[in-house]
């Protein structure tokens, strides 16, 4: 019982880095990538050809090196990153709205399609595999043991992401790319650059998205193109749609509402009629109930857009520049 | 306020020059070789009629549209074609003529935002350099605090700027500009809407604008407070700049005031006999005699004119509008709004810019929903009726813009405006041909094939596929020259002459004051004056109702 | 130079199914100003109500008839569920365009949840290839290519000519200027969508039969090239899609001859991107065209 909980735990917490990733671009920019899984999928297939080393053929990839997880890791989200800047650079410059978000669904299939019929890439169809339990050569835990330190490692992880993207939403950064997204011709006015701050957002959620891709090769050990599609993608908009778009705290209350909850909510069900699928159908409905509801009565989710408050910075200014005068800015 | 005329050698250095800017949409010269020069460190005004081109040339100016031609040099640079975001950072910043507020971010996160940015929005700076950043933003919220604090907006701070009053959206708007401590600043129709009180407060705040050191352009419709304001005024029309210099010297330009009240064509008298109406009030117009005073002599006539007797219309007016009230969901728009419009007559509205004209029209053809008022079609009452219903009880009404269905051919757009006739759609459009006969020329082509004043032609013979009652016209000459606004009117009043009760909103005042058997003149959402058309030409508080002081 | 005309002869069939779903499309799109994205939907209900029709009557015709029944009835029940509740409670159409999604979603799974999800084998009476001067078609193809084209002119007749279609093209145009005409744009947008409808579940009857298996996405699959079709010709414009149909299937089957027939959506959705980028209003358009040019 407590393993399957640490293992439901785990994919909240993975889940949760893709969608404060996702929240990036939705919730502080206002952009709706439908792209975006297409990046968690590179993040798992670049983390996997760099460290699962060579399978034996007829199973045939690009790269295939056995470097340590941290340095694939890192490479998942450099491939994701630099993915999405050529992404962005195309589609932010001149479209929005449904365009935007249409030209975005065509990119993520042309991707999908391609890496399943070109086999040299990451295997097509088959997919690869292999990648089990990183750091375990080293720590030498027991299998019981194991997934613990791994759901250990990915909060920390979780919570390094949560607190670098705080901080960037409370600074100028994240007050322009707000402006942005509110009124665009008056920020403009104002001096700042749409373009360039809403391609280092998608940027930046992408390579988020590679990161929880990276850790998710990690926690399911295989991935082949049918376990990726815009379904997925839309799932995490419901956890952010739900949670509070562009509230951290919300999104991650959203990803376990919806992702967690649910899923293991209709696991239990019945398979009524035999059908094999029912659960999984069933919490695809619901999902997609939830997306019509808070599309109608709130799209801003449960937990509101925090709002930093003068009155407050005011008081916390008094005190670390009391008494020093003016200060050189 | 500097008297006299323009000085030979302008001594103040130029930091705005536009020289010959030029842009069209679709064959349409929204402005065309406009050249003007804002001198620094002074309040310059930019007035002109609707469909001058202001709004246009500020876009162009201010890198939001891309000139077709021409070019603008400011503060040395030449910035014609640079993006919006570029032009801003040398120093030139504009207004909107709709507050642009940031909505969901609070009032002191929009003054943070205006405050110069000096690099700040890095990402790296956010990540590594936090304490820095803190610091510079220490100073920035202090005087964005002062500065809100003389706004009357200090408390309002951690307030949404969304949920702002459209009053503190206006002083959060300059706010902005003093914070950001622009080389310039475009406000764009700043006192749209405003109530007298909030505009003496706008006025000290320009004041304070330019004490500190900024230069100011203004374009408004608001001239009083023109005058009040600005050292120097740049007048536009029809794309181009038509006068330049102190606002004094261009009341009494000839041009000027041409292009604000339309030019009276030549040659063209209307002396139709039965013209006055047996009006309660009607009659003797509201001034004296004397001079005219932009220099026009009357046109000898006794200017007054004693009311021809008329015998009363059987059963009361075609459409009567009592009291409306109606708007776009924020304040109203027009006020308590009372007209009449008696069968086989021309009844005109026209105003000033913002007089709420086309919303009357709107809401009186059920496009709009009244909140107040009410509309009596022939003694029936069909307030807020949805329009599907109006056209059927004999209310036509043809608006400005797609005022046509361009994709489909003429004879198409006449069966759409016979839609609900249940029989004799072809012996009607038959009619209309005759009437407009180069419509019949046309009868296949699709409708965005023809020229302006065809399409002006083909919009009102829609509307009268019904043979309506009343007829409610927005603007039929907007955009068309001379000569075809003469045609169109030609038309009117044949329209008129079968019986029709015909309401036409115009900006063309004194060729529509000249066709006019009643006339209303509103202002701000209200009536102002009426009487017959003839008797308004010759009113000199039409004219100070366009131009001059308003109390 | 065999192979392109080959690629020609099939490309017309692809291109005669792809302009049934792309009309369709475009036809909501021109009255209610949002793309559906639940159109896919509208296709594979349609093509389970044909299978489960043909199981029990074994007519083919009936089978069609019931598809192109069902699709009109699910998409008139798309506008007054959604699309105009959503539009009179003014939420934006960003968001409207999400729910669309989200009633994909919803419709595919509960077709899974009827008829599971494997594959059904939608089997019709065998039809054999023969040669049409330079082209080989089945006869299957053949029907398909005369029922399209059958679907196209009546369309095209019902648009130009009755008074229905006039005031269609006329409330895509201008709502406003429609009604002031006298014109009950709701009606018509409702019955516009019923149409649009019926075309569509024909569309995947169609299509059901053209590829032989069913599978509760495959409405989704075939929604990216309808997508692509529609936007090409201009979103709005059944002309536009109708012509953007024939290119794409033409451009999709001659491509699959040159290159691994798997990459022939990647082609489309590739071609779909390239549109967007230079020429958002559609290849076809003129910028002061009207809605139907």
């Amino acid at each position: 019982m407590i393993q399957y909980i640490a293992s439901i735990a785990t994919e909240g917490v993975i889940f949760s880095i893709m969608a404060l990733g996702l929240n990036v671009i939705w919730g502080w920019a206002g952009d709706f990538d439908i792209a975006f899984y297409g990046y968690v999928a590179i993040g798992v297939y670049m983390a996997m050809v760099t460290s699962i080393g060579r399978l034996p053929s007829p199973d045939q990839y690009i790269l295939g090196w056995h470097l340590p997880f941290l340095v694939a890791i890192v490479i998942a989200m450099a491939s994701a990153a630099l993915l999405s800047l050529l992404v962005g650079t195309v589609a932010l410059r001149k479209l929005r709205a449904s365009y935007y978000a249409i030209t975005t669904l065509a990119t993520v299939l042309v991707l999908q399609i391609v890496i399943g019929n070109y086999t040299p890439l990451f295997n097509g169809y088959n997919g690869l595999y292999g990648l089990d339990q990183p750091f375990n050569d080293t720590l030498k835990l027991s299998p019981e043991a194991y997934p613990f330190f791994f759901l250990g490692f990915c909060t920390v992880i979780l919570v390094l992401v949560y607190f670098t993207l705080e901080r960037l939403s409370g600074s100028p950064f994240g007050r322009a790319l707000r402006a942005v997204r509110e009124q665009e011709r008056a920020a403009a006015a104002f001096g700042r650059n749409i373009y360039r701050l809403k391609l280092k957002a998608y940027v930046l959620g992408a390579t988020l998205g590679g990161l929880g891709g990276a850790l998710f090769a990690a926690y399911l050990g295989a991935f082949n193109p049918t376990a990726w599609s815009p379904i997925e993608t839309l799932l995490l908009y419901a956890a952010i749609f739900v949670g509070g778009s562009g509230n951290a705290r919300g999104v991650i209350l959203g990803v376990f509402l919806v992702s967690v909850v649910f899923q293991e909510i209709t696991r239990f069900l019945p398979n009524l009629g035999g059908n094999a699928s029912f659960s999984s159908a069933v919490r695809e409905i619901l999902i997609g109930i939830l997306i019509l509801v808070t599309m109608r009565y709130r799209i801003q989710g449960l937990l509101p857009e925090p709002r930093s408050k003068d009155a407050v910075a005011e008081r916390v200014a008094a005190k670390l520049y009391a008494g020093r005068g003016s200060t050189a800015g | 306020m500097p008297g006299g005329g323009v000085p030979l050698a302008d001594p103040v250095p130029h930091l705005l020059e536009v020289r010959g800017l030029s842009k069209s949409f679709g064959g349409v010269h929204a402005v065309h070789d406009c050249t003007l020069v804002v001198p620094e460190g002074k309040v310059t005004g930019l007035i002109g009629p609707n469909g001058a081109g202001k709004s246009t040339a500020i876009d162009l100016i201010t890198g939001f549209k891309m000139p077709d031609g021409g070019v603008v040099r400011f503060a040395g640079h030449e910035i014609q074609g640079w993006p919006p975001h570029r032009i801003s950072r040398l120093g030139l910043i504009r207004t909107f003529q709709l507050p642009k507020e940031w909505p969901g971010l609070t009032v002191m996160e929009n003054m943070l935002l205006a405050a110069p940015e000096n690099g700040r929005d890095a990402i790296w700076r956010a990540l590594f350099t936090p304490a820095q950043l803190r610091r510079a933003e220490y100073e920035d919220r202090a005087r964005a605090r002062a500065i809100l604090e003389e706004f009357g907006l200090l408390s309002l701070r951690d307030d949404l700027a969304g949920n702002l009053s459209g009053g503190q959206k206006r002083l959060l708007e300059f706010a902005r500009v003093a914070i950001c401590r622009p080389r310039m600043v475009i406000l764009d129709e700043p006192m749209g809407g405003v109530n007298p009180v909030l505009g003496a407060r706008m006025g000290d705040a320009i004041a304070s604008l330019v004490a500190s050191g900024v230069t100011v352009t203004i374009v408004e419709h608001n001239l009083p407070f023109i005058e009040r304001v600005c050292d120097s005024v740049i007048v536009m029309a029809l794309g181009s700049v038509i006068a330049a210099g102190p606002f004094e010297s261009l009341r009494s330009n000839r041009g000027v005031i041409d292009a604000y009240l339309g030019e009276v064509a030549a040659g063209v008298g209307e002396a139709r006999p039965t013209d006055a109406r047996s009006h309660p009030g009607a009659g003797s117009p509201r001034r004296d005699g004397g001079r005219l005073p932009w220099g026009v002599t009357g046109d000898g006539d006794d200017r007054r004119a004693s009311p021809r007797g008329s015998p009363p219309v059987p059963g009361g007016p075609a459409l009567a509008v009592r009291g409306l009230t109606a708007g776009y969901g924020g304040p109203p728009i027009i006020d308590g709004v009372e007209i009449k419009s008696e069968q086989g007559q021309i009844t005109a509205i026209v105003g000033p810019n913002g007089a709420g004209k086309s919303t009357l029209l709107k809401a009186i053809a059920g496009v709009i929903r009244p909140t107040d008022g009410r509309v009596l079609l022939n003694g029936t009452d069909v307030t807020a009726q949805p329009p599907e219903r109006l056209v059927r009880k004999g209310i036509a009404y043809v608006p400005q813009v797609a005022n046509v269905f361009p994709g489909l051919t003429v004879r198409e757009n006449l069966e759409m405006g016979g839609y609900v006739r249940t029989s004799g759609v072809r012996e009607r459009a038959d009619e209309l041909c005759a009437l407009f006969p180069d419509l019949k020329a046309a009868l296949n082509r699709p409708a965005r094939t023809l020229s302006g004043g065809q399409r002006s032609m083909l919009a009102m013979a829609r509307g009268l596929m019904v043979d309506p009652a009343v007829l409610l016209l927005d603007e039929p000459s907007a955009g068309l020259s001379p000569i075809f606004q003469a045609a169109v009117w030609e038309q009117i009043k044949k329209i008129r002459d079968t019986g029709v009760a015909v309401v036409v909103v115009e900006q063309n005042t004194r060729r529509t004051l000249t066709h006019a058997d009643w006339a209303y003149v509103m202002a701000l959402g209200k009536n102002r004056l009426e009487g017959t058309g003839k008797d308004l030409l010759h009113d000199e508080e039409v004219v100070n109702l366009y131009i001059g002081r308003l109390s | 130079m065999e192979k392109v005309i080959l690629g020609v002869g099939f490309g017309l069939v692809t291109g005669a199914i792809l302009a049934l779903s792309a009309v369709a499309f475009t036809l909501t799109y021109a009255v209610s100003n949002i793309p559906n994205l639940a159109h896919g939907e509208l296709l594979t209900f349609g093509a389970y109500a044909a299978y489960a029709t043909q199981r029990f009557t074994h007519n083919v015709l009936v089978a069609a008839l019931v598809a192109a029944l069902t699709g009109g009835v699910m998409a008139w029940a798309m506008n007054a569920g959604l699309i105009e509740p959503f539009v009179r409670a003014r939420v934006k159409n960003i968001a409207i365009f999400i729910a669309t999604l989200g009633v994909s979603l919803i419709l595919q799974n509960f077709i899974l949840l009827i008829f599971g999800g494997a594959n059904l084998a939608y089997v019709l009476p065998a039809s054999d290839s023969h040669q049409v001067g330079p082209f080989i078609w089945t006869g299957r193809d053949e029907q398909i290519m005369a029922a399209s084209f059958l679907v196209m002119l009546l369309l095209y007749l019902m648009l130009q000519y009755t008074k229905f279609g006039k005031s269609l093209r006329a409330v895509s145009e201008s709502r406003e200027l429609a009604r002031v005409s006298g014109i009950n744009a709701h009606h018509v947008v409702e019955f516009t969508w019923f149409l649009a409808g019926v075309v569509a579940g024909f569309a995947g009857f169609v299509l059901a039969a053209s590829i032989g298996t069913l599978t509760p996405s495959f409405g989704f699959a075939f929604l990216l090239v309808t997508v692509t079709a529609a936007v090409a010709g201009g979103l709005g414009k059944p002309y536009g899609a109708l012509a953007a149909a024939l290119v794409l299937g033409l451009v999709m089957e001659i491509s699959a001859f040159y290159i691994d027939a798997a990459y022939k959506l990647a082609i489309a959705f590739a071609m779909l991107v390239v549109v967007l980028l230079f020429r958002p209003d559609g290849l076809f358009t003129s910028k002061t065209g009207g809605a139907f040019e």
